[in-house]
């Protein structure tokens, strides 16, 4: 089920389309809220479903990001490194441009934070910091309004 | 004392006044700071004072060499150069020259002649005409003597191959440092509160701390999810945002437009096409769920806060109730 969300997603991944398209975010977020409700609702415990919308919730802000930004590319790396373990492809992938040995310790904790931080240059990685702050904040006020709306739901009836 | 001998032997005591200079130009650097150089001349002047007229050749040259020496940082050869010297008071008087508490002292005539002496090499043409300037420039304050030298004697050994170095650095660093700036203020911007915040440090602080309290907000808000709705049976909706997707995504967006204006009559267009699609009652969950999404995400596009999305609700029931109905 997972796969399946994610490969829709990527299929939409040609699209040059900034992250201000919020409406894109939340179908697809909703896409693949769906997707991990189908796998199993009774079956499986909340906290497995919790990790499954956490995942399915950084890929829907990761893929509507667009590729062209480096925390993007990381971040929907480390989530399909999982699913998709046989089948690498043999492609050279050039990881660790730079290994920064950095002295600041902000800076370091920064780098943690941001996905694909480790080998950027500061200057990089201030900006990628601030579009990873923008998205995930969207990403936020999204699934809070998700959260409002069915419990609000819910309790009227 | 015979003038010829005086002669000979000064011109002798300037070539070898120039060789050590010369020698000692190819010295490297130390780290004597000025004041040091300073003190260290005026008391080495301070002892030679007494014996002035039997060593003023030996003034002259230890002078000469302690400056060029402390300029390069190596004050033994001062010592060194000491049996080359003999008396005679045109080197005297040369090597009061070279002190410029001695200057104020000195008579301009006499000082002209000295200098016309002592001028031979570049070096020494230098040393002069700093003395020259120091001599016009500072009536009795040290301090100035100093501050001119150091710049002056650093520039002409070290600093000009560093100059050019510098410029080239000092320019990219600039850029990266302007860029650096740019991109903490856009930060500032973004994140809440940190306006009032000034400095590097405290920003990133902030930084780090709001994207990590956002962090935890998505875990605690997908484990909230996770609880809220177990048993939604979700093959409709899957069809449904399916549907919604396949369209153009221009024409429920316009509703949403118009919904801003008038909620009622958009909200009844949309549920319309949409209960084409799906009459089941589950359904409803996830397109309200749509519904209250898109008009809220329009509303926060505007940088509006949550409280018109409750009176959106509001609207939105009863229409929905009236449609299940």
């Amino acid at each position: 089920m997972y796969r399946r969300s994610f490969k829709d997603t990527k299929s939409s991944l040609g699209s040059p389309n900034p992250n201000f398209s919020k409406p894109m975010v939340a179908l697809r977020f909703l896409r693949a809220l769906s997707l991990v409700r189908c796998s199993g609702p009774g079956a499986r415990s909340p906290s497995y479903r919790a990790r499954g919308i956490r995942r399915a919730a950084y890929a829907c802000m990761a893929a509507s990001a667009g590729p062209r930004r480096a925390w993007s590319r990381a971040l929907l790396r480390k989530i399909r490194r999982r699913p998709g373990r046989g089948l690498r492809r043999p492609r050279a992938v050039i990881r660790r441009r730079r290994p920064v040995g950095g002295g600041d310790p902000l800076e370091v904790a920064l780098r943690r934070l941001v996905p694909g931080g480790g080998c950027m240059e500061y200057c990089r990685l201030l900006e990628e910091a601030a579009d990873y702050v923008k998205c995930l904040a969207m990403q936020v006020r999204l699934m809070q309004t998700i959260v409002d709306s069915a419990s609000h739901v819910n309790s009227i009836d | 004392m015979p003038a010829q001998g005086r002669d000979g032997q000064n011109r002798f005591i300037e070539f070898a006044i120039i060789v050590v200079v010369v020698v000692m130009q190819q010295a490297p650097v130390s780290d004597l700071s000025v004041l040091e150089r300073q003190r260290l001349h005026f008391d080495w002047q301070q002892q030679e004072q007494p014996s002035r007229h039997s060593y003023d050749a030996d003034l002259c040259v230890r002078s000469l060499n302690s400056f060029t020496c402390f300029s390069n940082g190596l004050p033994d050869l001062a010592q060194y150069s000491m049996p080359v010297a003999s008396n005679f008071e045109e080197a005297g008087v040369a090597a009061s020259n070279c002190n410029p508490k001695r200057r104020k002292a000195e008579s301009s005539p006499k000082s002209k002649q000295d200098e016309s002496n002592c001028k031979r090499g570049k070096q020494e043409r230098r040393s002069e005409s700093r003395q020259q300037n120091n001599r016009k420039e500072a009536s009795g304050d040290t301090s100035s003597y100093k501050n001119e030298e150091h710049p002056k004697a650093d520039y002409i050994h070290v600093r000009a191959r560093r100059g050019q170095a510098t410029d080239s650095h000092s320019l990219a660093e600039r850029v990266r440092r302007e860029r650096i700036s740019q991109r903490m203020k856009y930060l500032q911007e973004l994140v809440p509160g940190c306006s009032k915040i000034t400095g590097k440090a405290g920003m990133l602080d902030e930084i780090i701390n709001y994207v990590q309290s956002l962090q935890r907000q998505v875990e605690f808000l997908s484990m909230k999810l996770a609880a809220v709705n177990p048993l939604a049976a979700d093959n409709n909706f899957s069809n449904c945002s399916m549907g919604i997707s396949s369209e153009p995504m221009e024409q429920p967006f316009l509703h949403f437009n118009s919904l801003q204006a008038h909620p009622c009559s958009g909200l009844d267009m949309y549920m319309d096409s949409s209960s084409d699609l799906v009459p089941d009652g589950s359904s409803f969950v996830s397109c309200s769920a749509l519904n209250s999404l898109y008009g809220v995400e329009f509303q926060l596009g505007r940088g509006t806060a949550a409280f018109p999305f409750q009176s959106f609700q509001g609207n939105l029931l009863p229409n929905n109730l009236k449609m299940e109905i």
